[in-house]
C-alpha cells in the first residue's frame, strides 16, 4: 500500500471511528463493511456524506455499489479526483 | 388418552376453521376494494380509512373466534396508546405469530410493514395492496414512512424483524432506529407477552397448547425521540444509542411483569 492510500485509510479509519463507535484495530483493509463492522445500507449513506466533508472529494452512491471492504473504500477513494 | 386425542383433534379443527375464516375474510374485503378502485367519488384517503377499518374489525373478529374457540386468550392494557398524538412510530416485541393481528384489533388506523410472503400472497395480497401498506421490500420505504407519518399516519415496526427466538432474548434490528432518527419521529412502545409461548417460529399454525396461550399488551408513555438519545450526536451514533436504549427499555419492562406484582406479594 502507497502512502497516498495508507493516508486515505488512516482518514477512513478515523471517520468510521467517530461515526460508528468501532475500535481502530478493527479497521483492517480486509475488515468486511456488513458482516465485520455492522455497517448497513443506511449507514453507508451516511459515511458516504461525511468523508465527502472530511476528504473533500465527489463521491456517487452508485460508486460505493460494489464497496464491500474497508480496502474497497481505499481503493475507490484514491480513483477520485479531489474536487476543485 | 382418548380425551387427549379428542381435545387435539377439536384443536386443529378449530383453528382450522379461524384461519380459513381469517383468510377469505381477507381475500373478500381486498377483492372488494379492489373493486372498488375506480369509483372515484370516494376520495383514495376515505378509501383507505374505510379499509383500514374494515381489517381493524376482521382481525377483532378473528380474534374473538379464536377466543371463543378456547385457541387463545388476551388482555389489553392500552389506555396511553389509544390517547397518544398520532404520527408515531408503533413499535412491539413479537413472540408470536398473530401479534399483528392483535395489534390490528386494537388499532382502528394503523399502517404496518408487510413481507413479500404477505404481499405476494393469494389471500392476503389484496387486501395489503388497497390498506396503503408497506411492502417492505420497496425502495423507497423510508420516504414512504416518512410521507405517511407526517400525514398522520402511526405504523407498526417491530425492531426485532423476527419472531423473538425460544430463548426469549431481544436482539433489536437497527430499522425502526433508523426510521425514526430519519423523520424525527414519536415512539409508542407496546409490550405483548404470550404465556406458554405458541406460535412461535417453526411452530405449527394448529400446535397450541392446552387452555390457549394469554396473550397481554401492555403499552407504555409515547416517548419523543429526544427524550431517549442525544440527537445532536451523527446519525448512525443515533440508530445505534437508539436500538440499545429501546432494547433496555424492553428488557425492563418484560422483567418486571415477570417478577411479581405487589397484589401477589400481598396475597402471600
Amino acid at each position: 500500500m502507497n502512502a497516498e492510500k495508507q493516508n486515505i485509510l488512516d482518514q477512513v479509519r478515523d471517520t468510521l471511528v467517530d461515526l460508528f463507535e468501532l475500535e481502530p484495530a478493527e479497521i483492517v483493509p480486509e475488515a468486511r463493511l456488513y458482516e465485520d463492522l455492522d455497517i448497513d445500507s443506511i449507514d453507508a449513506v451516511d459515511l458516504l456524506v461525511d468523508l465527502k466533508k472530511s476528504i473533500n472529494v465527489e463521491i456517487s452512491p452508485s460508486q460505493f455499489k460494489q464497496v464491500r471492504t474497508i480496502q474497497d473504500v481505499v481503493d475507490v477513494l484514491a480513483e477520485l479526483p479531489a474536487k476543485a | 388418552m382418548v380425551v387427549t386425542k379428542l381435545r387435539k383433534a377439536w384443536q386443529i379443527f378449530s383453528a382450522g376453521v379461524s384461519y380459513t375464516l381469517f383468510g377469505v375474510g381477507a381475500l373478500l374485503v381486498g377483492v372488494f376494494f379492489r373493486l372498488m378502485s375506480p369509483v372515484t367519488i370516494i376520495s383514495p384517503a376515505k378509501k383507505q380509512r374505510m379499509i383500514r377499518w374494515c381489517i381493524h374489525k376482521g382481525c377483532l373478529t378473528f380474534i374473538r373466534i379464536m377466543r371463543f374457540f378456547g385457541l387463545i386468550r388476551y388482555s389489553f392494557d392500552l389506555d396511553s396508546m389509544h390517547t397518544a398524538r398520532p404520527g408515531h412510530i408503533l413499535i412491539a416485541n413479537h413472540p408470536s405469530l398473530i401479534d399483528v393481528v392483535l395489534l390490528l384489533a386494537v388499532n382502528e388506523q394503523m399502517c404496518c410493514f408487510v413481507k413479500s410472503a404477505v404481499w405476494d400472497n393469494f389471500f392476503t395480497g389484496a387486501v395489503v395492496r388497497q390498506a396503503g401498506f408497506i411492502p417492505n421490500n420497496a425502495e423507497q420505504i423510508l420516504p414512504m414512512a416518512a410521507a405517511k407519518l407526517a400525514a398522520g399516519e402511526n405504523i407498526l415496526i417491530f425492531p426485532e424483524g423476527t419472531r423473538t427466538k425460544e430463548d426469549n432474548v431481544l436482539r433489536f434490528k437497527r430499522g425502526a432506529a433508523n426510521m425514526a432518527v430519519a423523520v424525527n419521529a414519536s415512539i409508542m412502545p407496546v409490550m405483548i407477552e404470550c404465556y406458554p409461548r405458541a406460535l412461535k417460529k417453526g411452530d405449527k399454525w394448529y400446535d397450541i397448547p392446552p387452555g390457549g396461550p394469554a396473550f397481554t399488551l401492555r403499552s407504555g408513555e409515547l416517548m419523543a425521540l429526544d427524550e431517549c438519545i442525544d440527537t445532536t450526536l451523527p446519525r448512525p451514533k443515533q440508530y445505534r444509542h437508539l436500538t440499545q436504549f429501546l432494547e433496555n427499555y424492553y428488557n425492563k419492562q418484560l422483567s418486571t411483569e415477570i417478577a411479581a406484582t405487589p397484589e401477589q406479594l400481598e396475597n402471600s
